[in-house]
């Protein structure tokens, strides 16, 4: 069955009221489980297990799919609204999302974020139409590959500098000591794990980040001296012509960057949103504004989670591998039902494969057109007193760090990671890149240790393959580069400053300030 | 100051938080009496150590709601993940022992983290009542299809004439890794490993060509062998499985079949375990909850509670001396 037949047949099995009230279902389940910060997809995934047994293998997979991208949508609206990120991946979203809350324009951001994320999606599935091919990406990165891409991204990390270097640098450093713990994986030996099988498996991303950032927010919140209401100005809620173009890039390489990270195994997915970030900042003509508002830090991030949720689950229904907790789920839910998700899916039950896929284009422009809407009632919470807001997403919080395992000792990590980013944050030191380096510490050493195992101990490992050669060496120029760029931008600084100013008199009759002017201090 | 005297107020909403959620954690052992079992209105947590949608998870909530209609209670399973098992298998360790918390305790697999002292674990053979095996779970060695190995001799023959590699899940000691050891020592080869977080981070590298072949459960491999990408080559248990009647079973003796077993703490009194035991030879003899359970890629057996005894004292054996053979301290 070809693609376009198998869409028109899997068009006519969604758009009967059964499967559209369960995609419209999920869709909701799916922006509560992304609003709600710490309680993710795999979470309310597992719950509703037993209720999609009911349901059939479409009907289940329809609902539980519709979780997973749904969660990406919601995940922002926390994140903009009270800095507090909804998702591991909505962390890249507060940089600058909540800055424009605080300017007002929590509208435009939280719009454009529900396009970027709508357009993220359904480029993410005109993908997984001709997903085949792509399932073979997948198998291209090993071991090799994937320690060349974490190079890469401790890269990005000067783009999260903001502005002390020395500071983002300390930030990273703690990054990497906080991946520390847990087995080691080659010897099994436990390290830095004080006698606790907690830490076997190193500290939860989704705890250490929720303490990190959204509970520092609530402590930090509590020192400025607000007694009650908000401070922040509820302006218009939909984005300017301005806001749209200036979106439009960022938005395009978004998905790019979203749907290659969500194909690659290993997850260093969570980092995707931070090199969309960086990579828009550094493309930007207005680098100082990122960090103090910027639409396109808003825009980049958010439309890469979406793509990225949809790329996810190609290795799962090309190759019947789930690269992810929500999507070893589905696979569940597969087996259950006597289904085998990969080629043979698309040969025996192609009505299934393809209505599932349908369901998801139609799943997105229901939250589409359910997100613009309640831009205007998420902004309505923004009126609640401080105290009731921050108690209600406290408890969310505990709950959430608790469900991630239905164990206590990920809400002890959230909360201490709270109190240390509390602390951070009094003395300036940015948390972005110490989320990064956690999610990039674990995955190099691992790959590391992987590609010695591979070849023995010899290191030729790291270009045994044309693209892991390719990728380490574009790894370490981007690592180059980013390390001689704040010495060349200092310079350039510097220079403009001991140069003579210009003896040509600027003449009555030009009003408008040329380029050069609006650079020079 | 304010600002300290507002630090101060946070800091103790915080601890009267944590208070609050640590004083709904983890039950303590306390003992209770049995009147007669099970009381109505009680439920029973089954406990799985691993996260939703595994093998063992999917067996799980096939039994729980017909253990529930056989019981008469209402059965919930709860999800314990991490450490490999030993997070969850601890907890059920410190349950009461009054037949209303069970766990999934799979044998061998559970056996090394007790035995392996690196890690720490605080229970061991003896702090289980074994109740009884649903399932059976074999184990086979698979490669891919172009890899010019076909029999378990052409793996061996490569082994002994260079490097072969295989991608393990759990690390050094872990249950892929005394698998190989068996096997080593029954042939007098080596094998290279490569760790791995889980089974399909494993199959990954095997599909993409980076490992020479993976030891799993047929569960783990059969969706891939399905789709033609995997092939298994042999068997390593002791009888032929008729799920998988074309591979031949090994001829060098090694047996890593498993089972999926439930068992409860320590100290549970006999008619109790003899109840549970009973409702589970019920519930597993349903044509449907078979079915259900054959699906995962397991084989539905009902394992007594004393066969399932032995099993656990030949494996603990088995294993401990494997270990203190790659010389653990």
């Amino acid at each position: 069955m070809n693609p376009i037949d198998g869409l028109l047949t899997g068009f006519a099995t969604v758009l009967t009221p059964g499967n559209l009230l369960l995609a419209f279902l999920g869709c909701i389940l799916g922006m509560l489980v992304g609003i709600l910060p710490g309680f993710g997809p795999a979470a309310a995934s597992a719950i509703l297990l037993p209720v999609t047994f009911a349901l059939g293998p479409t009907g289940a997979i329809i609902v539980l799919a519709a979780i997973l991208y749904g969660a990406s949508y919601g995940g922002t609206v926390t994140a903009v609204l009270l800095n507090v990120p909804g998702e591991a991946s909505s962390v890249a979203t507060t940089l600058d999302g909540y800055q424009m809350a605080l300017k007002g324009r929590a509208g435009p951001a939280l719009s454009i974020a529900a396009m970027g994320s709508f357009v993220g999606c359904i480029v993410g599935l005109i993908g997984f139409v001709i997903a085949t091919p792509l399932s073979k990406f997948a198998l291209l990165f090993g071991p090799p590959e994937l320690f060349a891409v974490t190079i890469f991204g401790l890269s990005i990390v000067t783009g999260l500098a903001g502005k002390s270097l020395r500071k983002a640098l300390i930030s990273a450093a703690i990054g990497l000591m906080v991946a520390l713990p847990g087995l080691d994986p080659v010897s099994g030996a436990p390290r830095f794990t004080f006698q606790s099988p907690e830490l076997f498996d190193g500290l939860s991303f989704v705890a250490v980040v929720m303490g990190l950032f959204g509970i520092s927010e609530l402590l930090s919140t509590i020192d400025h001296n607000i007694k009650s209401g908000r401070a922040l100005p509820v302006g218009k809620i939909l984005p300017t012509a301005s806001d749209l173009k200036r979106s439009a890039g960022p938005i395009g390489r978004g998905t790019l960057i979203g749907f290659a990270m969500g194909l690659l195994p290993g997850s260093p997915g969570a980092a995707a949103s931070f090199l969309s970030y960086v990579t828009e900042k550094r493309l930007s003509k207005r680098p100082d504004e990122f960090g103090k508002g910027a639409v396109e830090g808003v825009a980049g991030p958010e439309t890469t989670n979406n793509s990225m949720a949809i790329s996810g689950m190609i290795p799962l229904f090309a190759l019947g591998l789930p690269t992810s907790a929500t999507t070893a789920i589905m696979l569940g839910a597969f087996t259950i039902n006597g289904l085998v998700p990969g080629p043979l899916l698309f040969d025996e039950h192609p009505e299934v494969a393809w209505a599932i896929i349908a369901s998801m284009f139609v799943g997105n422009v229901i939250l589409l057109f359910l997100n613009i809407p309640l831009v205007r009632v998420w902004v309505l919470f923004l009126r609640l007193p401080y105290p009731v807001l921050y108690g209600v997403v406290l408890g969310f919080m505990l709950l959430g760090a608790y469900s991630l395992e239905n164990s206590i000792f990920n809400v002890g990590v959230m909360l201490a990671f709270g109190v240390l980013g509390y602390l951070l944050r009094k003395i300036d030191v940015p948390l972005a890149p110490m989320a990064l380096t956690i999610v990039l510490g674990q995955l190099m050493e691992r790959s590391f240790r992987q590609s010695l195992a591979m070849s023995e101990g010899s290191p030729t490992v790291f270009f045994s393959t044309p693209l892991a050669t390719v990728l380490l060496i574009i790894a370490l120029l981007a690592l180059l580069y980013s390390g001689i760029r704040p010495a060349l931008a200092r310079r350039t600084r510097f220079a403009r400053i001991l140069a003579p100013k210009s003896e040509v008199p600027v003449p009555a009759n030009i009003s408008t300030p040329t380029s050069t002017d609006r650079n020079q201090k | 100051m304010k600002t300290t005297r507002k630090l101060l107020g946070a800091a103790m909403v915080l601890a009267l938080a944590t208070g609050a959620t640590a004083c709904t954690s983890e039950p303590t052992s306390t003992a209770t009496t049995t009147s007669k079992y099970p009381e109505q209105g009680k439920d029973m947590t089954i406990i799985v150590p691993v996260d939703a949608g595994g093998t063992t998870d999917n067996v799980a909530r096939a039994l729980a709601p017909e253990l529930a209609k056989e019981l008469g209670i209402n059965v919930q399973v709860l999800n314990k993940p991490g450490a490999a098992q030993q997070i969850g298998i601890t907890q059920l360790a410190q349950s009461p022992a009054d037949g209303y918390t069970i766990g999934f305790t799979n044998l061998p697999s559970m056996i090394s983290g007790y035995a392996n002292p690196a890690r720490g674990a605080t229970y061991t053979r003896e702090s289980f009542t074994p109740i009884a095996g649903v399932a059976k779970s074999d184990t086979v060695v698979a490669v891919k299809p172009d890899s010019g190995i076909s029999t378990l001799d052409d793996l061996i023959s490569k082994a002994k004439a260079g490097t072969t590699t295989a991608a393990i899940t759990g690390g050094a000691l872990g249950d892929d890794d005394l698998i190989l050891r068996q096997i080593q020592n029954a042939t007098g080869t080596k094998f290279n490993t490569v760790p791995f977080d889980s089974g399909t981070d494993k199959m990954l590298a095997l599909l993409g060509g980076r490992v020479d072949f993976i030891v799993g459960s047929i569960a783990t491999v059969l969706p891939q062998v399905q789709n033609g990408q995997l092939k298994m080559v042999s068997l390593l248990a002791k009888e032929k499985n008729d799920a998988i009647p074309d591979v031949p079973v090994n001829d060098i003796g090694v047996n890593a079949s498993a089972n999926l077993t439930l068992s409860g703490p320590k100290g549970m009194p006999a008619d109790v375990t003899a109840a549970i035991e009973k409702s589970i030879k019920t519930v597993l003899d349903k044509p449907d909850v078979k079915a259900a359970i054959d699906k995962t890629g397991s084989q539905t057996t009902f394992i007594s509670a004393s066969d399932t005894s032995s099993f656990w004292e030949e494996g603990d054996g088995k294993i401990k001396e494997l270990i203190s053979q790659a010389g653990a301290k």
